[in-house]
């Protein structure tokens, strides 16, 4: 039986390990270097295949029965109706908050930069999306991003000249101050990725699955709903499981404010 | 060789258009069936840059995915030797 020289299989892994490293280390200097490039050069797919996706989803309804298609009214009606109620007393505790800030001399803040959200999860491991609007827009690091609906989904971490990345609140290990709206208790919202929170709060507590949580801040804007409550008898805190509103897997436009 | 380049392109279109829990498994796929398969690293670079928080500044050449891919490419030198397995 024939066996490889000992010294010329362990030189040949130091060698190969190393010129590993080397890469490794090399191309993340030519990547950081070329970083904006890359995103230019491969925004132009992105938005062919955001468009191409859209026109495919649009097919898909020509395919549907009349059965499904009456079935998809009658809940949709349902779901409008209820939308309705919803958004009523939404706009009343709106013009509340509105005259609240007038007393406290502050105006609430509207309009921003509209952006289209070139990727986002699934394609991104991480709880990041990538905007097509940047400093061209005046965008900063920090500005916030919002649905078009108004709820709060994430922040701006990097700015370029051409696009933006902006980091979901949902991010896993992310801390968010905010209020859960039922008794208007501050709690620590944390990401565990996926669009999706934990709270953990006092045993004592009062929270049903449904309730809103709302950022800290003056606007109150909606940061998730509470999914699932989940207690067990010798515990001394209950853990809350929290969705954001939006779906983070479909997200197209965002407005972004200071 | 064709079949090495044939697939790091369709790995390069996965990680363009595909998600993450298809081109991930597919790159650590790649990365034992092929010997010696450096460009994992720069494909894992490529994920970072696109949907990461880049690869800028010191602090970031740490940039998880690649390294880990350049970790596990390490553990996988002396096993690939002992399973030869040759594509």
């Amino acid at each position: 039986m024939k066996y490889l020289p000992r010294n010329r299989v362990r030189g040949s892994y130091s060698k190969r390990a190393l010129s590993l490293v080397t890469i490794f280390v090399v191309g993340a200097l030519a990547f950081a270097l070329f970083d904006n490039l890359i995103i230019t050069a491969v925004s132009p797919l992105w938005r062919a295949e955001n468009s191409f996706s859209r026109s495919l989803s649009t097919m898909g309804t020509f395919f549907k029965t009349r059965g499904t298609l009456i079935h998809e009214n009658a809940a949709l009606k349902e779901r409008l109706a209820s939308l309705e109620l919803e958004l009523s007393a939404f706009s009343l505790s709106r013009s509340e908050n509105e005259r609240l800030l007038e007393l406290l001399g502050r105006q609430s803040e509207v309009g921003g930069v509209a952006a289209t959200v070139l990727t986002h999860p699934p394609q991104s491991p991480y709880d990041l999306l990538v905007v097509d609007a940047g400093e061209k827009e005046a965008l900063l690091v920090g500005a916030k991003a919002f649905l078009p609906e108004g709820p709060e989904v994430g922040v701006i971490t990097q700015v370029s000249p051409n696009f933006s990345r902006v980091k979901l609140l949902s991010t896993s290990g992310e801390k968010t101050q905010a209020v859960l709206e039922r008794h208007q208790v501050a709690v620590t919202l944390e990401g565990v990725g996926g669009g999706n929170f934990k709270i953990v709060l006092p045993r004592e507590a009062q929270v049903e699955v449904g309730d809103r949580v709302l950022s800290a801040d003056l606007q109150s804007s909606l940061l998730a709903v509470v999914e699932e409550v989940s207690l067990e008898a010798t515990d001394s805190f209950k853990e809350v499981l929290a969705r954001s509103p939006a779906n983070i897997f479909t997200i197209r436009f965002l407005i972004i404010r200071p | 060789m064709n079949i090495r380049l044939g697939a790091v392109l369709v790995l390069l279109l996965a990680i363009i258009f595909l998600p993450y829990w298809l081109y991930l498994p597919l790159l650590g796929a790649a990365m034992i069936a092929f010997p010696f398969f450096w460009e994992a690293i720069l494909l894992a670079l490529l994920v970072d840059v696109l949907y990461g928080g880049g690869v800028g500044g010191v602090a970031q050449l740490l940039s998880p995915m690649a390294f880990v891919a350049t970790l596990l490419l390490i553990v996988l030198l002396p096993l690939r030797e002992r399973i030869r397995v040759n594509v």
